[in-house]
């Protein structure tokens, strides 16, 4: 298989001006993205997902993020003529560089795209959404007529099964649904056919019957277009049946990751374990929903990071859990970082 | 649309009742009167001195006069000026010119520089350029007006001798030809109109560049930039439309300064503009005068208000289709 997203000890930290600490928000994240593959990120909120979204999309305040390790994209698409190979974020000797601005707006929207969590702050209140769909298409495409242009927007609005496309095409965000502005959010993100779309709790903010449909929407038109998804959620339970392999984030570390029937039936690590067990289902009707005690460890303290990163809130710690990071242990495809499979294996 | 229309008029002649009410109260309750003047002349009889009062109304009680000034109000008249006893609507019309001519120009310096600023500012914030900006944006917002007036006519009219310190023309304006009055006048507008904008343009920065910074934290600039749009695209396309929105209020109550004028910085300036007229018409307590500045002035910032409305339907779609 192509791999075309490939995340190489990635480790990024804000500066917190008010606190004038380093916050290592993400550490040591490793990971791996083919081509048409369906991946899921989960974790509580804070453990980062979105920051990885944003380092993906190289969307964080530069001023105040600082970068190591590697991001490389591998665009694959025909219709494209630019390099085979981009170094989003590189480190070579200690040094980093980050890609360009004007490299990045070419991937952006282009090979990359994003449909954001809440979709009444993601477009543009004085703009139609008509035009905000114009402009992504705009943005890549410099030679198409304006026909040509406004054709494609009202056949993405098919696509994404708006109904009556060339009306919703006037109309301004506030006229709109959550359920149909996420719509046409999802059409601006696929306009472009991209290798990658990165869906950053794209459900959160909207009703809950509407879950379903959205996420199947996004699985269905994602194989359509051939692209790869990243689906990043706190929701274990709504990815179940959508995606291929989920990776398991926690405080900024991935701790396990499998595929995602793996996941469900076999979970290893005990965030996973008790991740599951928090979810709600039917089956736990009447009965008291677990909760995971303590918070998060202060990711300031670079004290923490030398034992296990869940050692204050796990239920199956042994004493070498404080004394010893543990490292990713393999059963094959799924690995899991927990030192009770040592010697398991 | 129509209805929101018609409710806007409705609440605007009550409010413009209303004002041109209270400041006939405030004038004519204030300390001073017009036959102030003839109180301690010796050569006046005091039969004379009644005479006058009668002449003019200010025998009769408060009410009544209002009402008087009011049914004429109606007839568009307003009266005559106790001091020249010329109709007071000629008088405002003679200084109207003046007072556009400075205030426009200076209202768009305040817009081109403030929004220009506005924008640099918060595209660069915290960084050098930001903080040299920001730097003297506070020194003119802070530095009284009046005291710049005078220290500009000192260093540019008497020290430097290369502007004219006071009025609109020259004494030899009448043996000048076409362009040489045109540089005559535009010489003469400079310090005025420099002076005058600057405060403005200083408000008007911080204003921009507070409103700037908080749309392009926003989620949907974020989104923007995820489709790729260039940096310059999404500033001025997607941040500054939203910036717009508030800045039209800002245009609507500008207008009432642009006919009304200043009237400290105009006698400052000895220009002869409407808020010259009007500090002379209060010093004299020419009631007429007043009265006819203050109801234009009041009448021109719900204008303004109105205008403002409705260039907010235009600007914000959210309103627009409500």
């Amino acid at each position: 298989m192509e791999s075309i997203l490939e995340i190489r000890n990635l480790n990024v930290s804000f500066f917190v001006k008010s606190k004038n600490k380093k916050l290592f928000i993400l550490r040591d994240i490793n990971l791996e993205i083919f081509k048409t593959q369906k991946i899921a990120i989960v974790g509580e909120s804070a453990s980062g997902k979105t920051t990885l979204a944003n380092t993906i999309m190289l969307l964080n305040d530069k001023e105040y993020t600082y970068y190591s390790g590697f991001v490389k994209f591998y665009p694959i698409k025909n219709s494209c003529s630019c390099q085979k190979k981009f170094y989003e974020i590189i480190t070579v000797n200690g040094k980093t560089q980050i890609l360009d601005e004007k490299n990045m707006r070419h991937l952006r929207g282009n090979h990359i795209s994003m449909v954001f969590q809440d979709p009444f702050s993601a477009l543009n209140p004085v703009v139609s959404v008509g035009k905000q769909v114009e402009e992504v298409i705009k943005n890549h495409n410099y030679n198409l007529s304006k026909k040509d242009i406004y054709n494609k927007v009202i056949e993405l609005f098919y696509k994404v099964k708006l109904p009556q496309p060339e009306h919703i095409y006037n109309k301004y965000p506030h006229q709109l649904s959550g359920g149909q502005i996420q719509r046409i959010c999802i059409g601006i993100a696929l306009a472009n056919k991209p290798e990658i779309l990165i869906a950053d709790e794209p459900t959160t903010a909207l009703d809950a019957s509407l879950k379903d449909t959205i996420i199947n929407l996004l699985t269905e038109l994602v194989v359509e277009e051939n692209s790869a998804l990243i689906l990043i959620t706190h929701d274990i339970n709504l990815i179940k049946n959508s995606v291929d392999y989920v990776f398991i984030l926690y405080a900024g570390e991935i701790v396990e990751y499998a595929s995602a029937k793996e996941i469900f039936e076999n979970p290893k690590h005990p965030y996973t374990t008790l991740l599951l067990e928090c979810s709600v289902d039917k089956t736990k009707k009447g009965k008291k929903l677990t909760t995971i005690p303590y918070d998060f460890p202060d990711l300031t303290d670079e004290e923490v990071f030398k034992k296990c990163i869940f050692f204050n809130r796990c239920p199956k710690k042994i004493k070498d859990c404080e004394f010893i990071k543990p490292n990713f242990y393999s059963f094959g495809q799924h690995k899991v970082k927990c030192i009770l499979y040592e010697n398991e294996r | 649309m129509v209805k929101i229309i018609f409710k806007r008029i409705i609440l605007f002649i009550i409010t413009f009742i209303g004002i041109s009410f209270i400041t006939f109260l405030v004038i004519n309750l204030s300390p001073g009167k017009p036959s102030d003047m003839l109180e301690f002349s010796s050569k006046i009889t005091y039969e004379a001195k009644e005479k006058i009062i009668k002449l003019y109304g200010l025998d009769k009680p408060l009410h009544i006069r209002y009402f008087n000034w009011f049914v004429r109000f109606i007839k568009l008249d307003f009266g005559n000026s106790f001091k020249d006893d010329r109709p007071v609507i000629k008088k405002i019309l003679e200084r109207l010119p003046a007072t556009l001519l400075l205030n426009i120009l200076s209202l768009i310096l305040i817009f081109f520089f403030g929004i220009f600023f506005g924008i640099i500012c918060a595209v660069y914030r915290n960084k050098f350029l930001d903080k040299i900006i920001s730097f003297f944006i506070f020194l003119s917002y802070s530095i009284p007006k009046y005291w710049l007036a005078i220290l500009c006519m000192i260093v540019f009219g008497i020290k430097l001798k290369i502007l004219p310190i006071s009025g609109l023309r020259s004494v030899n304006f009448e043996y000048l030809t076409f362009l040489e009055k045109c540089l005559d006048i535009i010489k003469h507008l400079i310090l005025p109109v420099v002076i005058s904008a600057l405060g403005g343009i200083a408000g008007l920065t911080r204003y921009i560049r507070g409103s700037m910074i908080e749309q392009l934290n926003s989620e949907y600039i974020k989104f923007a930039i995820s489709k790729g749009t260039p940096k310059n695209k999404v500033v001025l396309k997607h941040a500054f439309r939203n910036v717009l929105i508030p800045v039209v209020t800002i245009v609507g109550l500008s207008l009432p300064e642009v006919i009304g004028g200043a009237f400290i910085f105009e006698t400052i300036f000895a220009y002869p503009g409407m808020g010259r007229l009007g500090y002379e018409a209060i010093m004299s307590r020419d009631y007429p005068l007043i009265m006819g500045i203050s109801v234009i002035t009041a009448f021109l910032t719900l204008l303004g208000n109105f205008l403002a409305d409705l260039l907010y339907i235009y600007v914000d779609p959210r309103v627009r289709y409500k």
